[in-house]
């Protein structure tokens, strides 16, 4: 269980000797995962989404708020506590040619791990063996193949689950999923995100999963949420299928819209609209609601006090307009 | 044809087993994929047999021969001979282990100094950056040669591993700070991240993780400093500011220039040139060897499958 309460970051950039401009990343992000759970992360480039995950994993510091793991507040532990209970917690990188050492073959990679986990079980080098064909096999490889191989001989989706195994050698109970399928060639998009899928139901492992794209979040399986983000802030929560089949907020409506439709199969929802401005990172903070700017539907009086996150039947949303649209894709 | 006959026909599918290679196979390959690499290659391996068992091949009091006072080229003396009619052969075999062990030394000095200051420089930032870059930029901006030249007035260079360890001593800042350049670079790369993430610990991350990494470049310059020390060493031997323990290139060139005279008589010139001619012929087989040295250390290179 990971709880999250009120994560708040804001990156200072230096303009200047005098002068620094602030960005505030994530603000007021609350969310739990239960062991086995899975949530989503959605919104466009810039929205934080990264930001939060990287938290989660130890890699930034939050400004203010906490992070809770199976009860303790990871900030008030000590150094060497806080690093055991974040090994828990295991970041899958968006960019799989990035992750991987180019000068170790898989074999050294998932040893270097498995030695250390191998020391604290008191096991012998046959369990590391056993171990590296084990998880090799769970995430879809043939050990013979690819043990002495390096990184460069295997394609993107290889790579990829080579990332996964080697995230799995010190058995965590998060994954977190950053864009894991936008590098891979698209073929081979589906079955990572089937693999992720079968640890969450086989496994019990949770995962956070990051992404620009709802449709893939659809396939982690049932019961997931989604949480829509828009500058940092929460716009809209709830069951992943449900916001897919009723967006109450605009930001929703507008992520959706842009999902591409197989035409001739799929025809636009009849509400479907195009934001026209881009995403602007302002260090101004405005007053009113954040999307207020670039929302077709945005009434005055949007920008004058933000709105807060409003549960409203079985989902929340944080819009003083909210409007079920029918943006998604139909069957003819 | 049915469908059991079909099935009959089709190999079932084995991946091919995949045992990947040895690093020394791979090096040898990588030697012999061209003809100038194998050329320089048994070039080093000329010289470093000759700093081994040279000394051997010759009586420790080298012979003289007083009629053949620089003698010209011939069978009996290939180099000709020098003032007191030894050959220049003998002379360069038995000189060339104190300057090429020396300057393996000081190769092996610069750059395990410099790899590992570079290293925790690049890896830790923060005041241990500052602190070892300020003394990098301190050594940077001593002049190496001049200091060598007063160090060599209160120090005994007798052994070569003194004159290695000072060599190295002086020449350690452009490697120190070229490999924090790559550690900076390579630091913020996702599998160091990972590598945190997973718990691995510092020492593992900068040796085993970030060291293959810049390796190809450590070799190179392992092989270029080597050229450099040789030439620092040799340098100070001629100008003579080095007492002349042992018979060495250095001295040669120091005695043919200034006690035999010969650049105004051509009768020397052999015993000028042929410290020059091992001086030379090693610098080019380490610049025709130093092609494979990437190729070596670099997996992406070796397209051996």
């Amino acid at each position: 269980m990971i709880e999250i309460k009120n994560l708040e970051k804001t990156f200072y950039i230096k303009a200047s000797f005098s002068n620094r401009k602030t960005v505030q990343a994530v603000r007021h992000v609350s969310f739990s995962i239960p062991s086995g759970g899975a949530i989503s992360l959605i919104g466009e480039s810039g929205c934080g989404k990264t930001t939060i995950g990287r938290m989660l994993c130890g890699m930034e510091t939050p400004t203010s708020g906490s992070i809770i793991i199976d009860g303790q507040d990871l900030s008030t532990l000590k150094r060497k506590e806080r690093n055991r209970l974040l090994q828990k917690i295991q970041l899958i990188h968006q960019d799989p040619y990035q992750a991987l050492n180019p000068t170790h073959t898989i074999q050294q990679m998932l040893a270097a791990t498995l030695k250390k986990m191998a020391r604290q079980k008191k096991k012998g080098p046959e369990w590391v063996r056993q171990r590296m064909d084990e998880l090799l096999r769970l995430v879809g490889l043939d050990p013979e193949t690819i043990l002495f191989k390096y990184p460069h001989m295997l394609s993107g989706g290889q790579r990829q689950r080579v990332i996964i195994a080697r995230a799995l050698t010190v058995e965590p109970d998060l994954l977190i999923a950053d864009e894991v399928v936008s590098m891979i060639d698209v073929s081979l998009r589906l079955g990572i995100l089937k693999l992720l899928r079968d640890l969450r139901e086989n496994y019990n492992i949770s995962i956070l999963f990051i992404t620009h794209d709802i449709a893939s979040a659809r396939y982690l399986g049932s019961n997931t949420e989604l949480y829509v983000l828009y500058k940092g802030m929460i716009v809209e929560k709830g069951y992943t299928e449900q916001i897919i089949r009723q967006p109450h907020h605009p930001y929703t409506q507008a992520l959706l819209s842009a999902m591409p439709i197989l035409n001739g199969i799929e025809k636009p929802g009849k509400d479907r609209f195009v934001l026209t401005s881009q995403f602007k990172q302002s260090d101004t903070d405005p007053s009113g609601c954040l999307f207020a700017d670039r929302c077709p539907f945005s009434q005055p009086s949007c920008s004058e006090k933000r709105p807060e996150l409003v549960q409203d039947g079985d989902s929340y949303h944080a819009c003083f307009f909210p409007e079920v649209r029918n943006v998604a894709a139909e069957s003819v | 044809m049915t469908t059991t006959e079909t099935a009959k026909t089709v190999k079932a599918f084995k991946p091919n087993i995949y045992q990947g290679h040895s690093f020394w196979r791979a090096a040898w390959r990588a030697i012999t994929r061209k003809v100038s690499r194998v050329i320089g290659f048994l070039i080093i391996v000329m010289f470093t047999l000759m700093a081994i068992v040279g000394p051997y091949l010759y009586p420790k009091e080298l012979p003289i021969d007083p009629n053949n006072i620089y003698a010209p080229l011939s069978w009996k003396y290939p180099l000709g001979t020098d003032f007191e009619g030894t050959s220049n052969l003998a002379l360069i075999i038995t000189g060339a282990r104190y300057v090429l062990l020396a300057a393996a030394l000081g190769a092996l000095f610069t750059v395990i100094f410099g790899t590992v200051l570079g290293l925790i420089a690049g890896y830790f930032i923060g005041w241990s950056d500052s602190v070892i870059m300020r003394i990098t930029d301190f050594f940077l901006t001593v002049p190496s040669f001049p200091l060598l030249v007063v160090l060599s007035t209160v120090w005994n260079f007798g052994h070569p591993l003194a004159m290695g360890f000072i060599l190295g001593i002086t020449s350690w800042g452009g490697m120190a700070r070229a490999v924090r350049s790559q550690t900076l670079s390579l630091r913020e790369r996702g599998f160091i991240e990972a590598a945190r993430g997973l718990g691995l610990s510092p020492f593992y991350i900068l040796f085993r993780e970030i060291l293959p990494n810049v390796s190809s470049y450590i070799g190179m310059n392992l092989l270029t400093s080597i050229t450099g020390c040789i030439y620092a060493e040799v340098g100070l031997f001629f100008l003579g500011v080095v007492p002349f323990h042992v018979n060495n290139w250095g001295v040669m060139l120091n005695m043919a220039v200034f006690s035999a005279g010969a650049m105004s008589s051509p009768d020397a010139l052999p015993y000028l040139l042929s410290p020059l001619l091992a001086l030379l012929l090693l610098t080019l087989g380490i610049v025709l060897f130093l092609d494979a040295v990437d190729e070596i250390f670099n997996p992406r290179l070796r397209e051996d499958i």
